[in-house]
């Protein structure tokens, strides 16, 4: 390396011209990996909660038929206090706009009176929405915004238990 | 998590669209982290997922400048930001926050890559030192300034990489103390252009293929 003597001056609209030159070269060749912010975040709730990490039981992939016909997608969770079942289908478009009507979820947990909370993250800003599930363990979410979710149950309505947690699935 | 303002890695300041960037709103990166990890100190839970967002593409850069895998450098960083959440009070200046991160950061690196030194037996104490340059494909991502400036930069010492490529995704106002949390000599850089910069516009004003900023 080249050593140059003086006094290096004070940094000026050129070195910030440079240096924001330089952040591209490097998102471009060394990016954050995609899914690293949404781990990290995902292991600092798992952290703050001191939650239970649910497992996965059965894959997205099993997509049956609702009554109404409308295809969706099936997925079991398993935890040692609790279980947790999501069914996400697609939510029908308003006929005046083109926007993406999202999901509805409809969940069922194996204790009643749980908190069911979903977390979406994606493009747009991360989202927490909360449901009171009756005392069938049921509760429903409309218009989820599609991506990236992991969901939180609290076995009760007080949230005075550790929550249990599932992985993030995408929408 | 919280909703944060965006994922994107830029820092205040440099995109138009940011709102958190507006004149109203804090300035510079530090400034942000701050009133981030003091919302979230006062119970605006949410805020610790937009200090994630802030600050994680800069200590990607810290680990990875270091000469962490990819791998290693996702562990590191992660495991950093979960030592914040046992280190919560011991940080009393919130706008300490940003140094705190770099700081455990570049220790943790450090670590990783002497514990990866000692299983390859490699003395330099850099196994798992990645090659960072680019292969055809990667140097495809390149307009021809930018790999102008890659050529010049380099050039430049091991140290002077990873202290201009960490202080890139920071603002003017940080540059000091994250080259103080990068264990920089004093004055690397910040208020002054310091050495590394100062060599890095020589070459670039001394070639013929950068034309632009520097005339």
């Amino acid at each position: 390396m080249t050593e140059h003597r003086g006094e290096p001056g004070p940094l000026d609209d050129s070195d910030a011209q440079i240096l924001t030159e330089l952040r591209e070269v490097y998102r471009r060749l060394d990016p954050v990996p995609a899914t690293l912010v949404d781990d990290i975040k995902y292991s600092m709730t798992v952290r703050l909660l001191e939650a239970e990490v649910a497992e996965l039981m059965r894959m997205p992939a099993a997509q049956v038929r609702s009554e109404s016909g409308d295809r969706f997608d099936s997925i079991s969770f398993s935890g040692s206090r609790l279980s947790l079942m999501v069914s996400v289908s697609a939510e029908a478009a308003a006929a005046d706009t083109t926007d993406d009507p999202g999901v509805r979820i409809d969940c069922w947990v194996s204790v009643g009176g749980a908190v069911v909370q979903v977390r979406t993250s994606g493009e747009a800003p991360d989202v927490e929405r909360s449901q009171v599930c009756d005392e069938n363990g049921r509760c429903v979410f409309t218009q989820v915004a599609r991506g990236p979710a992991h969901f939180i149950v609290w076995p009760t309505a007080q949230k005075d238990s550790a929550p249990t947690m599932t992985p993030t699935i995408d929408l | 998590m919280g909703p944060p303002p965006h994922q994107s890695e830029e820092p205040a300041g440099a995109s138009s669209g940011d709102a958190e960037s507006s004149d109203e709103g804090p300035r510079t990166l530090t400034d942000r982290a701050a009133a981030a990890f003091t919302a979230y100190r006062d119970g605006q839970t949410q805020q610790i997922g937009v200090l994630v967002d802030l600050l994680t593409p800069l200590l990607w850069h810290t680990a990875r400048g270091q000469g962490l895998s990819a791998p290693a450098a996702e562990d590191v960083v992660q495991t950093a930001w979960l030592k914040l959440l046992d280190h919560l009070e011991s940080i009393g200046e919130p706008r300490a926050v940003l140094s705190w991160m770099v700081t455990t950061v570049r220790r943790e690196s450090w670590r990783q890559a002497k514990v990866a030194a000692r299983d390859s037996a490699d003395l330099e104490g850099r196994a798992e030192v990645v090659d960072t340059e680019p292969g055809p494909e990667t140097w495809a991502l390149l307009g021809e300034r930018q790999r102008v400036l890659w050529r010049h930069v380099r050039q430049l010492s091991e140290r002077c990489q990873h202290l201009l490529r960490v202080i890139a995704f920071a603002d003017r106002p940080d540059y000091a103390t994250i080259a103080d949390s990068l264990k920089m000599p004093v004055g690397s850089i910040g208020p002054t252009r310091g050495r590394c910069l100062k060599t890095l516009r020589t070459g670039l004003a001394g070639d013929p293929e950068w034309d632009g900023v520097l005339t």
